[in-house]
Formats: C-alpha cells, sequence, structure tokens
C-alpha cells in the first residue's frame, strides 16, 4: 500500500473529517427516509462503514509505525542522522 | 421466579469468579506477563460504557423517544474517530505526567492547580452521584422483578446487601492498595469479562427476542415499518427541535465516552500502550454496534407482547415470561455485571479524586492533620463507602421521582463541561488557569440552574413556579427559556447555555487571568514538547546525587511508608536513567525530580505532587540555576518548528530567560556579597594565620629563652645544691674544728697550767741538795713539803695526761670525722650525674652523718627505721644532695624551738611495689598553710641567712630522678614532714649505666618546671 495512502488514513485530519461526516450521516436519515426500517438500517450500514474506516485507520497507523521501525522512510523525507 | 437466597448465591458465585479471575490476573501481571496488557481487555474494558442503563434502559429509551438512543453509542464511535486529536493524547500525557483522573488531567494543565482539580471534583460529585444510584436502582429493580414480591423482609435485605457487594468489590479490585501508576490489571481483566457476559447476555436474550416475536430480522423490519404509528416514535425527528436534541446527544456521548470519571480512567489511567487504543478505536464501536443491535427488536417485542410492561425490564422480562430460567439468569447477570463494573470503576474512580483534591489539600492546610497523609488508603475507602452510601441515599430518597431516569444525560451534560477546558489543554497555548476556573465554575453554575433545578423542581423538591414564572416571576430567568431562549428540548436548552457560558467565560478568564509561567509550561507538556525538553548532552555532571536523593526520600515517605518512598525514589532514579550514578547533570536533576513528582502525583495526583516537589525545587542551588538556564537555552537552540512557532516560543523562552536572568541576577549579587564576605574572611584568616606564625615564632623564641633560662636556673640550683652541700660539709668540718679547737684550747690550758715547772723547780732543789737528801727531805722545812708536794703534782700530772689524752682522742675523733665527711663528698662527687644502685639506708646514713656534727650540737635525736628495704637505682648524688638539705632543714627547725624534744624521725616505706619514699620528721616550728605552697619556689627561705635555692634545688632533683617532693604540716609548732617519693627503678634505665638526662629525654618523661612540685 502506497506510504502516502497510509498516511492520509492514519492522520489526525482524516479522524476530524470523518467525525464531522459521520455525524452528519447519522443525522441524514431524518431528514431524508419516511421508513423506520430504512433508517434503523442506514444507521447501522452507516455506522459499520465508519467502524470500517476506523479499523483502516489502525491497520494504516500500525502498518506506518512498522514501517518507521524498520527503518523505511517516507519517499519525501529528509535523512537526518 | 427466583428465591431471594437463590438469587443471592448465584450473584456471590459470579463475584466469587469475576474474584478468581482478577487475583489470576494480577499473578500474571506480578510475573510480568500482564493478561491486562492487551488490546482487547483494554478494548473491553472501554465498553464499561455500558452500564445498566444500556442494558436495561436502551430499551426503554427506544420504546420511548425511537432511535434517539443510538446517539448514546454513536458518540463514542466519533469520540474513537476523534482518538488521534484526544484520547491518544491523553494517554500520551498520562503516560509522561502520571495522570491520576481527569480532575488530575485538568489540574496539571493548568498550573497543577489544587482550585481546578477540586472544582472538578466537586462537579463531578454532583453530577456522578445520581448516575450511580440510577446504577443501584437498576439492581435492586432487577432483583425485585425476579424475586417473589411476598417475601418482604428479605427483599428490604437485597438493597443493603448490594450495596456491601459493591463496595467490597470496588476495595477489592480497584482501591486495594495505593498504587502510584493507578493500574488495575485484575480490576481491567474481570471488567473485560464483565463486558463479554453483559454483551452475550444482552445478545441472549435480544436473540430470543428475534426469533419467538419475529422469526427473522426481516419480520422484524416490517413489524417496526406498522409499528410507526404506536406510541414510539421510531424516527424521533418531528421539527428542528429534535434534530437540535439529536446533535445534542451526540455531542453529550462523544463528550460522555471520554470525559466520564469511570471513561478516563480505564482509556486513560488503565492503558498500558498507546497502540492498544488504535486496536479500540474499532473493537469498542463493534462491541457497541453488537450490544445495540437488537435494542430496537427488543423493545418492539416488547411492546408487541406486553404493551403494558415496564419497557426498561423488557430485556429481562421477555425471557422470564417464557420460563426461560437459565436464560433469565443469564441475562440478570448480564445487567448484574453492567452494574457492578460501571459501580466499580466510577466508585474507584472518585474515591481517588476525593481523596486527592478534596481531602489531600485540606490535610496540607491544616499542619495538624499531617499524621494523616500516610492514611490515604483509609481515606480512599472511606471516600469510596460515603459515594456509594450517598448514591443509596439519593437512590431511596428519590423513589418514583422522575429525577433518576433523566439523571443519565445530565451526567453526560455536567462532563461535558470539560470540555472547553479540555480542549484548551491540548490546543490552546494561552488558556490560563483563571479562564478554565472562570469556564468550568459557569457552566457549572448553569448546568445546575437549567438542568438540575428543573428536575428538582419536576420531581417536587421546589415549587413549579419557578419553572412557569421564574425566579421572583422574571421570565427570562425561566430555568427551561433562559434569556427567552424556548422551543428546545431542557437537556438542548441547558446545554447550549452552559457550554456557551463556559466557553465566554473560558475565553474571558484567560483574557483577564493571564497565563504564568506554571501554565506555560503545563502548556508545553502537554503540546508533547517536553520529551525533547532534557536531551542536552552538553551539561557538566557536578551535582552530587547522594545529596538529592535523602531529601526526596523524605518528601516521598510523608505519603508512603519509608520502604516504599525508597521503592518509588529508586524507580524514578530508573526511569530518569541516572540509578549508579555519582554525579548528575541539571538536565538529569530536572529529570529526577519529574520522576519524583509522576511517581508521588500517581498517589496524590499531580497538583498536590506539584504542591509538595515545589518545596524540593526551591533548595537549588545557584549554581544549579544557572545550570537550568544554560539547559533551557540549549533547548531553545534544539527545538526544530516552524519559524512562527520558534518565534513564539523564543518569546516564552525569552520571559523566561529574563525572569530567570532576574533571578540569576539576584543569585549572583547575594552571591557577589557571599564572595566578598569569603574574600574578608579568608583575609582575617591569613592576617590570623600571620599572626599565629609570628606569635608561634615568638612562642618559640621565648620557649627557647625560657628553657634556655630554665637550664641556667636548673644549673644554678645544680650549684646551689652543690654549694648547699658545700656549706654543710663545710659547716660540719667547722664544727668539727671548733671541737678541735676546744680540745685544742685544753690541751694549750692543760699544757699552760701544768705543774711540770714547779716539778722542774723541785728536781732542781734536790738536785742542789742531793749529798743530803734526806737531811734535807728531813729537816729542810722545804725539804719537808718536797714529798707531799711530788704526790700532789704527780696526781696532777696523771690527771693532765689524763685530760690530754682525752683530749687527744678526741682530736683525733674529730679529724677522723672531717676525714669522713670530705671522703663522702669526694665520694659523692665522683659519682655525679651516674646511677648506682644503692641500699638507700646508706645514702641516709650518710646524710645524717654530714649533719652529725650540727645535729648533735643542736641535740636533735634521731629515730632511723631499721626495717628492710629493696635497693634504689638512682642518682646518688642528687638523693644525698636532697636528704641532707632535709635534714638540716628539720635541724633548724628544731633549732629554732625553745622547748621540747628535739626527734628527727626518717622513714622509708615502698609504695605501689615500685617506688620508695622517705619521709624526714621533724619535731620542730613546723609551717605555716600560706607558705606550704610556696615553700618549692625558687628564693624563697623563712631564714634570715637562708638563700631560698636548698628546697627548690631538691625539687628540681627529685623531679629529674622521676620522682616528687612534697611537704606537709598541721602548722606552726605541729613539725613537718618532707617525703622524697622515687622510683626505684627509673623507667628506661639500667643502673651505672644511663646519665639521667638521656634516660629522662629516651622515656618521653617531661621533666617537671620546679613551680610544678606539689608543695
Amino acid at each position: 500500500m502506497p506510504r502516502r495512502l497510509l498516511e492520509f488514513l492514519a492522520g489526525p485530519e482524516l479522524g476530524l473529517a470523518s467525525t464531522i461526516l459521520f455525524a452528519g450521516l447519522y443525522t441524514w436519515p431524518f431528514f431524508t427516509f419516511t421508513k423506520a426500517s430504512s433508517t434503523f438500517e442506514f444507521i447501522f450500514v452507516v455506522w459499520a462503514l465508519h467502524v470500517a474506516l476506523l479499523g483502516a485507520t489502525s491497520f494504516a497507523s500500525n502498518k506506518l509505525a512498522a514501517l518507521d521501525a524498520s527503518g523505511e522512510l517516507a519517499p519525501n523525507a529528509t535523512p537526518t542522522k | 421466579m427466583f428465591g431471594h437466597f437463590e438469587l443471592i448465591a448465584i450473584v456471590l458465585a459470579y463475584v466469587g469468579l469475576l474474584f478468581g479471575i482478577a487475583q489470576l490476573a494480577e499473578r500474571s501481571a506480578a510475573s510480568g506477563r500482564s493478561w491486562a496488557n492487551n488490546p482487547i481487555v483494554y478494548s473491553l474494558g472501554l465498553a464499561v460504557y455500558c452500564t445498566t442503563w444500556t442494558f436495561y434502559g436502551s430499551v426503554g429509551k427506544a420504546a420511548k423517544d425511537g432511535m434517539l438512543w443510538l446517539t448514546i453509542y454513536l458518540g463514542p464511535t466519533l469520540a474513537m474517530a476523534l482518538s488521534p486529536w484526544f484520547l491518544r493524547r491523553f494517554v500520551r500525557i498520562k503516560a509522561n505526567l502520571r495522570i491520576t483522573s481527569i480532575a488530575d488531567f485538568i489540574s496539571a494543565r493548568y498550573g497543577k492547580s489544587q482550585a481546578v482539580a477540586a472544582v472538578v471534583t466537586l462537579m463531578l460529585i454532583v453530577g456522578i452521584v445520581p448516575y450511580i444510584a440510577l446504577q443501584l436502582r437498576s439492581v435492586t429493580g432487577t432483583f425485585a422483578l425476579l424475586t417473589p414480591s411476598e417475601q418482604g423482609s428479605a427483599a428490604s435485605m437485597i438493597s443493603p446487601i448490594v450495596i456491601v457487594l459493591m463496595f467490597a468489590f470496588t476495595v477489592m479490585f480497584g482501591i486495594r492498595r495505593l498504587d502510584p501508576t493507578e493500574r488495575h490489571p485484575g480490576m481491567m481483566v474481570s471488567l473485560s469479562v464483565e463486558s463479554v457476559v453483559k454483551l452475550l447476555a444482552f445478545l441472549a436474550s435480544g436473540a430470543f427476542v428475534m426469533v419467538s416475536v419475529f422469526g427473522n430480522f426481516d419480520n422484524f423490519l416490517v413489524r417496526l415499518d406498522e409499528h410507526l404509528d404506536q406510541p414510539a416514535n421510531y424516527l424521533g425527528i418531528e421539527s428542528t427541535a429534535d434534530v437540535v436534541n439529536w446533535l445534542t446527544y451526540l455531542l453529550l456521548a462523544t463528550a460522555a465516552f471520554m470525559f466520564l470519571p469511570r471513561q478516563f480512567h480505564v482509556a486513560v489511567i488503565e492503558n498500558s500502550d498507546e497502540k492498544h487504543v488504535k486496536t479500540a478505536a474499532w473493537l469498542v464501536p463493534i462491541y457497541l454496534i453488537a450490544i445495540n443491535i437488537f435494542v430496537l427488536p427488543i423493545a418492539l417485542g416488547g411492546l408487541v407482547t406486553t404493551p403494558k410492561g415496564a419497557p426498561d425490564q423488557f430485556v429481562l422480562a421477555l425471557p422470564m415470561g417464557s420460563k426461560l430460567h437459565v436464560l433469565t439468569a443469564f441475562v440478570f447477570l448480564g445487567g448484574f455485571s453492567a452494574a457492578v463494573g460501571m459501580l466499580m470503576v466510577e466508585t474507584m474512580a472518585m474515591a481517588t479524586m476525593v481523596s486527592n483534591h478534596l481531602v489531600l489539600p485540606l490535610i496540607e492546610a491544616h499542619k495538624s492533620l499531617w499524621g494523616l497523609r500516610r492514611h490515604l488508603l483509609g481515606a480512599r475507602w472511606l471516600a469510596a463507602a460515603l459515594l456509594i452510601l450517598a448514591s443509596y441515599g439519593f437512590e431511596v430518597g428519590t423513589q418514583n421521582s422522575v429525577m433518576l431516569v433523566s439523571m443519565g444525560m445530565l451526567s453526560f451534560a455536567a462532563v461535558t463541561q470539560f470540555v472547553p477546558a479540555m480542549v484548551g489543554a491540548l490546543y490552546w497555548r494561552k488558556a490560563s488557569r483563571g479562564g478554565a476556573l472562570t469556564g468550568l465554575i459557569s457552566g457549572f453554575v448553569l448546568w445546575s440552574y437549567t438542568l438540575l433545578l428543573p428536575l428538582l423542581i419536576r420531581s417536587k423538591w421546589l415549587p413549579e413556579s419557578l419553572l412557569t414564572l421564574g425566579p421572583a416571576e422574571i421570565a427570562w430567568l425561566k430555568p427551561e427559556a433562559l434569556f427567552g431562549l424556548s422551543g428546545l428540548s431542557g437537556l438542548s436548552h441547558g446545554v447550549i447555555w452552559s457550554l456557551l457560558f463556559n466557553s465566554v467565560g473560558f475565553v474571558l478568564g484567560t483574557a483577564l487571568f493571564p497565563a504564568g509561567a506554571e501554565e506555560l509550561r503545563g502548556a508545553e507538556e502537554f503540546a508533547g514538547h517536553r520529551a525533547t525538553a532534557f536531551t542536552t548532552e552538553t551539561d557538566v555532571a557536578e551535582i552530587s546525587l547522594a545529596d538529592k536523593l535523602p531529601v526526596l526520600e523524605k518528601l516521598v515517605s510523608r505519603y508512603h511508608t519509608p520502604a516504599a518512598a525508597a521503592g518509588l525514589v529508586k524507580a524514578a532514579l530508573e526511569e530518569a536513567r541516572i540509578g549508579g550514578k555519582e554525579l548528575i547533570t541539571i538536565a538529569e536533576l530536572s529529570e529526577l525530580h519529574q520522576a519524583v513528582e509522576r511517581a508521588l502525583g500517581g498517589a496524590i495526583g499531580t497538583a498536590a505532587a506539584h504542591t509538595a516537589m515545589d518545596a524540593v525545587r526551591t533548595h537549588a542551588t545557584a549554581k544549579e540555576s544557572e545550570a537550568l538556564a544554560k539547559a533551557y537555552a540549549r533547548i531553545l537552540a534544539g527545538l526544530n518548528m516552524a519559524p512562527s512557532e520558534l518565534r513564539r516560543r523564543i518569546d516564552y523562552h525569552e520571559e523566561k530567560e529574563t525572569l530567570l536572568r532576574g533571578q540569576a541576577a539576584e543569585l549572583k549579587a547575594k552571591m557577589d556579597l557571599l564572595d566578598r564576605e569569603v574574600e574578608e574572611r579568608r583575609k582575617a584568616e591569613r592576617a590570623l594565620q600571620e599572626l599565629n606564625e609570628q606569635l608561634e615564632g615568638r612562642v618559640a623564641d621565648r620557649t627557647r629563652a625560657l628553657r634556655e633560662a630554665q637550664k641556667k636556673v636548673v644549673d644554678a640550683a645544680h650549684q646551689a645544691g652543690r654549694a648547699e652541700i658545700a656549706t654543710s660539709i663545710l659547716h660540719n668540718v667547722g664544727n668539727v674544728l671548733n671541737s678541735v679547737n676546744v680540745s685544742l684550747s685544753s690541751v694549750a690550758d692543760t699544757v699552760n697550767r701544768s705543774r711540770l715547772p714547779l716539778l722542774e723547780k723541785t728536781a732542781a732543789l734536790l738536785g742542789a741538795h742531793l749529798h743530803d737528801v734526806s737531811t734535807f727531805l728531813t729537816t729542810d722545812p722545804k725539804g719537808k713539803k718536797i714529798p707531799a708536794f711530788v704526790v700532789a703534782v704527780s696526781e696532777n700530772l696523771r690527771e693532765e695526761r689524763e685530760n690530754l689524752s682525752r683530749e687527744v682522742e678526741l682530736l683525733v675523733k674529730n679529724i677522723e670525722h672531717i676525714k669522713v665527711i670530705i671522703s663522702v663528698q669526694q665520694s659523692h662527687a665522683k659519682t655525679s650525674r651516674i646511677m648506682d644502685h644503692i641500699d638507700i639506708d646508706e645514702l641516709i646514713g650518710d646524710a645524717v652523718a654530714v649533719n652529725a656534727a650540727g645535729l648533735e650540737q643542736a641535740r636533735v635525736r634521731v629515730v632511723r627505721d631499721t626495717s628492710k628495704v629493696p635497693g634504689v637505682t638512682i642518682e646518688k648524688h642528687k638523693a644525698l644532695q636532697i636528704l641532707v638539705n632535709l635534714i638540716s632543714n628539720a635541724k633548724h627547725a628544731m633549732s629554732a624551738m625553745t622547748n621540747g624534744e628535739r626527734v628527727l624521725t626518717i622513714d622509708r616505706t615502698v609504695v605501689d611495689g615500685n617506688q620508695i619514699e622517705i619521709s624526714i620528721k621533724d619535731s620542730g616550728i613546723g609551717i605555716p598553710k600560706e607558705n606550704l605552697r610556696k615553700i618549692f619556689q625558687h628564693g624563697f627561705t623563712t631564714r634570715s641567712d637562708g638563700h631560698g635555692f636548698g628546697l627548690h634545688g631538691s625539687a628540681i632533683a627529685a623531679t629529674q630522678m622521676f620522682g616528687s617532693l612534697t611537704a606537709s604540716s598541721e602548722g606552726t609548732n605541729c613539725g613537718s614532714t618532707f617525703s622524697l617519693r622515687i622510683p626505684l627503678q627509673p623507667p628506661g634505665t639500667r643502673a651505672n649505666e644511663v646519665p639521667i638526662e638521656d634516660a629522662a629525654e629516651s622515656s618521653g618523661v617531661v621533666k617537671r618546671e620546679p613551680e610544678e612540685v606539689s608543695a
């Protein structure tokens, strides 16, 4: 997986953006659906997607940490010592 | 239905199982393979968020308010998405600062302020106690549901039993001991087990309802849509106010998941690895999805099957209604697990805060209470007991009121008041303690007014007019329509106003009370810059670690036992990586202080630890302060950041450096003053030393001169002594010569008065009458007288001869006596300065002999002891000198007597087996007491013809012989006694070999000055 994708997924900015996005998504069905079952299904599906994104974020963060630990540098990183 | 004791037995068995698991977990932690150090255990621990309110209340909430209940669990999911911004940073900061609670955390950022911590703790007590009461009510409610109501007496015991169980469980797992890390592996593992149990129980109940009521999931969805017109509005949204309410719930749940005391404790304090948060970020939401998936089916199932039943008890009531005892018991244990977990962690966290931030500051403020500092554990137990009892009291006091059921969200709203301070702590560097306090207090006041007050009014504790008309009928002060804001739910209204006042107060407070140095340092630490703060490598290690450790151990032992204090300081040494070092740098000292403060903070909170450590830090020397300033300067140089950030930091460091320079200048002035004082003292010391040296030189000169003078005096004394002997001898010789003169005069007189000329005339007359001798003798008148004359002359001549013979004999004797005296003098003169082994009686005899004429002339009777005494190795001449002098003095003392017998008594006694004492006792005129002390002084004499050398010289001679000469007298006319004590064998000498001076020097004996001779 490209490192930049990992950095994007693990970055705190995505966490903040996804929080706002999903807070909106969780509220969205009340303006859209008229059937309770649809609301129920929508929320749980979005919730599952949210968890999946959190899983991906966690995976990316761990992967990055492993790469850093192995000494593999980011493409645009400047070696220091 | 279960019997009371049956249910209690099930609970006890379950608690026992949990306790056993916790014990095993504690052992695993002690062995270094902690079960708790696991992301799954950590994630399941975070599920403590799901309380009985989740287990039972969610269904009730869903039955009443539709899908609004979901926000309570969507919020934590949002919180986990924000974990890089919050939770992970909390964990990182906690690891650095040894934070013990959320109050401690906020306080640590805002100048480690006790006031901030105390305010947070008080807010939590008010906000959380009713929440705990809700849990107790749920547990006792389910007990009541499962047991027959007719067993009244046993039922009344349920609540107390539950209280005791909860307290015991909290103490056993949470606050059994003071742990500087505040981690509880046993509790975490038991929490995770409880989380699994409550999840499985809920799933089991949900699956049962799904199958038994709906058959399958699709059928459930159909039934759900069919019930849209039921009292429960499953959409829950009818207006904008409902959307605001939904968002408010989301916000409250997000904040509560992070800031509820139990959540903060499990998520932050119990965290052993930041990576665990990453796992929890997806595992906890999965758990929440799982535990909520059947909430709506159970709520709908309950409404369908038992429309008049209590929705809060549908989870338990549905399986129980189907007579599924095992499932019912399992679900009951699930609810019990949810309650126990929440109570245990919440109570523990609250007890820690109460003891650290309310009790301990109280103790520290009153010296008479300082003895309680070592009883923090007891204080926590007491706080836990009081919290549970208060909750129980609250639960009893609010029976049948609307208060408890609403208290859950009010608790959420209470902890949401921490949001501005917490966000500011992390992301607003200038945020100050004043701002935090202003914001927190403002938010808490508004929370109380807009949320708590309406609840109290609805519980009939306060008049309803307050709610409908406002205080003093001021409409814009109505608690649920403050400043005219209406149309929102009470919760949204309260949250909006409280957060608004809180945030504005925070900003204004910060503007009015800007952050000080300590708060800026807190901001630096929270910003994560501390890790690079002390990486200086150029500091010189010159601070003695051994000097610092006792101070730190003494400080820590105020709160721990001495052994624990030593262990804690040792751990801090290891943490600071300076274990085994003798000298450390200023940076390492600072690290050590930080480590000790963190370790101490683990037990008493960072604020109290910081206050305690201040006392140690103020003991830094000027040199240490200067080194610290340099270290800060290097840190500044070592910072690697954007120019703007660097500029800001430079400003900060410059400000700090200015302060430090000011402090350094003050210290330097003090040091200069001290240096000057030291220099002056050195000069004074040097002058004193020179004077001493001069004095020593003078003393040496004087000593030398004195020694020379003393030597002269001694020589003079010797000479005087010899002169004394010579005088005595000459005197005695003179006396003898007087006798000789007398004898010679007598002889001359006898010769002059001799009848020999008459005899010659008679012979001539007879020669003229030779021819007629017979005629002449018979007829001549002259001739007739001749026979008688011859007879008479013959008689006279015989007498003359006898007289002359006697006188000659006396002359011979006297001449012989003179010869003896001269012989003695000659013999002593020959043996001068050489020691001999002699018979002391011979020496005494010689001394008496020298004085014999004088003694005889003075008619002194000499009495001598004749007992046997050992020989003495002695300088014979000196001893004789002494004895002659003493006998002569005795003779003079007795010569002055006008009456009384003149007796001279000479005794010898062996003393201590190695000394001989010769005492010369006379019956003379005695010595007055005032003269006794002066009698050995040079020149002192009471005799008109004396010169004062004799006794002085004798005393010197005695001292030179390693002996002593003493005098005693009862006073005038009481006689006197002089005692000469000398060793039988002088130390370090052999008879006839060693000169006395050499012997004295080689023996190391100091010659006694004459003045030192005792009288």
